[in-house]
C-alpha cells in the first residue's frame, strides 16, 4: 500500500538502509509512468512489461547512486530510457528479436463513423479511433521527440526535468516537444476542423 | 506566425490552469489575431487526445516477479559503495563552498584531460569530467551511467581508475593551489 505522505526521497532512504517493501512502494509508485515508457519506445505490450521489470532491477541496483535532494522522478526516467535504448541496441544486434517483428495492431486502423442519430456514441468512437491514429502516429515521431513530450503531456515533468532526463539542455528539450506536436497536427491535419476532432473525409483517411 | 505571448501562455496551460490576467492576455490575442483561436482550439484538442493515449496498466504480477528476483539474486544496495557517486559526490561537496570550487574544477579538468591524453587505454568517455562540479551534472551522470556501467566492464574499470586518479592527482593540485 502507498503512503502518498512518504516522499520518494524518504522510500530511497529506507531502500538503502535495507527495507525492500519501501521498494516495492517505489515501484507500485511508477510502474505505470514507466512502462508508459517503456511500452513507447518497444511498442510492444509484453516487450515493455519485460523491460519495465529490467527498469526496475537496474533502479535498485543503482539507489545508492541517487543523491536525495535531486529529482528521483527525473533520475527514474534517465535509467528508464538509457536501459531501453541499451536493450533496443542489443536487440537490433541480433535480428532474431521479436521487436524487428512486432505485428502493429493500428497498422490497418481505419476512420469509420457510424452515421446513426447518436452524437454522444458518436463522439466515444470518434475518440477511441483518433487514439488509435494517434498511437500510430506518435510511431514515427523521432524517439528523443516523441519521450520529451510523452514525459511533458502525461508525466507532467518539467523542462528542466525532461532536459536531465534527455541529456539535453531546456532550450532544446522545449525545441523537441514543439517539433513533436507540429508533426502530430501535420498528420492529424485531416481530422481537426476549426480546432475541433471531425471524421475525416475518406480521401484523406490513414493520413 | 503566433505571437510570442501566445506561445508563453500555450506552454503554460500544458501544465496548470490559467489565471484571470493570463485568461484575458489570450482573449485580447484572439480579438487581434482572430486565427489564434482556432489555433489554441487545436492545440487543446491535441492536448486532450495526448491524455487520452495513456497505455493500458501492466499485469499485476510485475511487482512480484521483480520482488522475487531481488530476493533471489540481488545484493542490498549499499550506501556510499558506488565508485561514480563517491566520484561525483565528492565533487558536489565541493560546490558547496564558492570559493573552493573555481580553482578547484580547473584544476580538475586540466589534470584529468593532460593526464588522459596520455593514457589513450582509458575509456573514450571523458567528456563527464568536464562538470563535476555541478551537482544537477552529478546526479544525471549517475543516472546515465547506471545502466550502462552493469553491462559494461570497461566502464566499471574505468570509474575505478578515474576516482583512483581523482584521488591522487586532486590531492597533488589542492597541495600547490595552497
Amino acid at each position: 500500500m502507498d503512503h502518498p505522505e512518504i516522499s520518494d526521497a524518504q522510500l530511497v532512504a529506507l531502500v538503502v538502509e535495507g527495507d525492500t517493501t519501501a521498494f516495492r512502494q517505489i515501484m507500485a509508485r511508477y510502474q505505470q509512468s514507466l512502462y508508459q515508457l517503456a511500452y513507447r519506445m518497444v511498442m510492444d505490450p509484453f516487450e515493455a512489461e519485460d523491460m519495465l521489470q529490467v527498469i526496475f532491477l537496474q533502479v535498485y541496483r543503482n539507489l545508492n547512486k541517487f543523491r536525495l535532494e535531486g529529482s528521483f522522478r527525473a533520475w527514474v526516467f534517465t535509467i528508464a530510457r538509457n536501459t531501453c535504448l541499451n536493450e533496443i541496441r542489443r536487440r537490433r544486434r541480433k535480428p532474431s528479436c521479436s521487436l524487428d517483428q512486432l505485428e502493429d495492431s493500428t497498422d490497418n486502423y481505419s476512420f469509420q463513423l457510424s452515421d446513426d442519430s447518436q452524437p454522444e456514441a458518436n463522439t466515444v468512437v470518434l475518440q477511441d479511433e483518433l487514439v488509435d491514429i494517434l498511437n500510430h502516429v506518435l510511431k514515427e515521431v523521432p524517439e528523443k521527440q516523441r519521450t520529451a513530450l510523452m514525459l511533458f503531456q502525461q508525466e507532467n515533468l518539467s523542462y528542466e526535468e525532461i532536459s536531465k532526463v534527455l541529456g539535453c539542455s531546456t532550450g532544446a528539450t522545449k525545441s523537441l516537444i514543439f517539433r513533436a506536436r507540429e508533426h502530430l497536427k501535420a498528420r492529424l491535419k485531416p481530422y481537426l476542423s476549426d480546432g475541433y476532432w471531425v471524421p475525416a473525409v475518406v480521401s484523406n483517411k490513414g493520413a | 506566425m503566433a505571437p510570442h505571448k501566445f506561445q508563453e501562455i500555450l506552454e503554460v496551460s500544458q501544465h496548470r490552469s490559467l489565471t484571470t490576467e493570463e485568461k484575458s492576455s489570450l482573449e485580447a490575442l484572439f480579438l487581434e489575431y482572430p486565427e489564434l483561436r482556432t489555433e489554441w482550439q487545436s492545440e487543446m484538442a491535441l492536448s486532450a487526445l495526448l491524455n487520452r493515449a495513456v497505455v493500458s496498466e501492466p499485469s499485476a504480477d510485475v511487482l512480484d516477479s521483480v520482488m522475487q528476483e531481488l530476493e533471489r539474486n540481488q545484493p542490498q544496495p549499499q550506501p556510499g559503495h558506488s565508485v561514480a557517486s563517491r566520484l561525483f559526490a565528492r565533487f558536489s561537496r565541493m560546490s558547496f563552498r564558492p570559493s573552493v570550487l573555481i580553482p578547484f574544477s580547473m584544476a580538475a579538468v586540466i589534470i584529468c584531460s593532460l593526464t588522459l591524453l596520455d593514457r589513450s587505454s582509458f575509456y573514450p568517455e571523458t567528456s563527464s569530467i568536464k562538470a563535476l562540479s555541478s551537482p544537477e551534472f552529478a546526479e544525471g551522470a549517475s543516472a546515465i551511467l547506471a545502466p550502462d556501467t552493469i553491462h559494461d566492464f570497461e566502464a566499471i574499470l574505468y570509474s575505478v581508475e578515474v576516482d583512483k586518479m581523482v584521488d591522487k592527482e586532486l590531492l597533488t593540485a589542492l597541495e600547490s593551489l595552497r
